[in-house]
């Protein structure tokens, strides 16, 4: 349906009235309209009923949101937050548990590879072929390099220890009281 | 800032203009209740992926998402509680703004009126008005929300206060 409009007023005009009833017209179209708005009643007339409509619109008062939707928001959030924490707690748990485990599961994993090896490259085992003696001879040799891999995993570890604990911190110490005698003037 | 500072601040700053705007595209407070829960849960679940200076705009097209959702999913139809006849907005125009203004001129209009009669503008030029009018935002900022060039906003708006002031006109000419 085409709008009506009246006599001398176009388009372009009636856009420039609503503009500046709503607020939003440049200062120049401001002035524009508001002197056409003084010379012709026309425009005046349509510029107080839009700017009637538009103190109405922005003076419309606002709903608050109830609060039990926030409630319900939160009561949601929170669930989420603690099926979050929980799966961090577990996933955290897990992380230490495989931490702690960490060397054990490595000499573990060593002396496995070491026994797998051992079985690997070993000729393949015929009963038929080898007497008791040599099962006993073979047995021996398996606890023999499986104590050579214990004893390297415990110079390993005695080495570390000596490092770090002794060597690293003695240094550490000196240091320390190297810079506590400057500090104190010693 | 942290999540729950971030989301507290966002409710704080943006539930009401979701709301109200819910309001008004769904016509019930209700469903305008439940598009508001759904979109600050949703701001929660999204907290640390988007820009914070973009959480406005972010949930305010959310919010327009979920109403034209619900609105196809539930066929709300658009029953007007006051229907505009088409040949008394023909006089009216006639009347006002070519003869005698001031016969049909708007007086006392009171929020419910103006309030349905926003509620009851096609959805596609009550969005942008709404969001202009009541909600403050600026044109580039419905153009991001909607989805829509920034001109076809401007004039969006314009055929809303033009379509506004004849609905309200029917409302004056009603209670006369």
């Amino acid at each position: 349906m085409q709008e009506k409009k009246p006599e001398n007023i176009d388009d372009i005009l009636l856009e420039k009235i609503i503009n500046t009833a709503y607020g939003d017209a440049s200062i120049f179209v401001r002035i524009e309209v508001l002197w056409k708005a003084s010379k012709n009643k026309k425009v005046k007339a349509i510029l107080d009923e839009y700017k009637e409509t538009a103190g109405a619109v922005h003076n419309i008062n606002k709903n608050d949101l109830p609060d039990h939707v926030i409630e319900n928001v939160k009561n949601e959030t929170d669930q989420f937050t603690l099926r979050g924490k929980t799966s961090s707690k577990l996933s955290l748990l897990y992380t230490a548990y495989t931490n702690k485990k960490l060397i054990p599961v490595a000499a573990l994993g060593m002396l496995l590879i070491s026994i797998v090896s051992f079985l690997i490259f070993k000729e393949p085992v015929q009963h038929s072929k080898y007497t008791k003696a040599d099962i006993e001879l073979a047995q021996k040799q398996a606890i023999e390099s499986l104590e050579i891999v214990a004893k390297v995993l415990q110079n390993t570890e005695l080495k570390l220890d000596y490092e770090i604990s002794d060597k690293v911190s003695k240094q550490l110490n000196k240091g320390l009281s190297v810079v506590n005698d400057y500090v104190t003037g010693g | 800032m942290p999540g729950t500072a971030k989301f507290d601040f966002l409710i704080k700053q943006h539930k009401n203009k979701i709301y109200n705007y819910a309001i008004y595209m769904m016509k019930n407070v209700m469903d305008a209740e439940d598009i508001t829960q759904e979109v600050l849960i949703r701001t929660w679940q999204n907290i640390d992926n988007f820009n914070f200076n973009a959480a406005k705009a972010w949930m305010m097209r959310t919010t327009h998402n979920l109403c034209i959702d619900y609105l196809r999913k539930n066929k709300i139809s658009n029953t007007r509680v006051l229907q505009v006849n088409v040949e008394q907005m023909e006089e009216i125009s006639d009347n006002s703004l070519a003869g005698n203004p001031g016969k049909v001129m708007i007086k006392n209009i009171t929020d419910e009126n103006i309030k349905t009669a926003i509620e009851h503008l096609p959805e596609r030029i009550k969005s942008p008005f709404v969001l202009y009018e009541m909600q403050g935002f600026k044109y580039k900022e419905i153009s991001e929300i909607l989805d829509v060039p920034l001109n076809t906003v401007k004039v969006y708006i314009l055929r809303a206060r033009k379509q506004l002031q004849k609905e309200l006109k029917v409302y004056a000419r009603e209670e006369t």
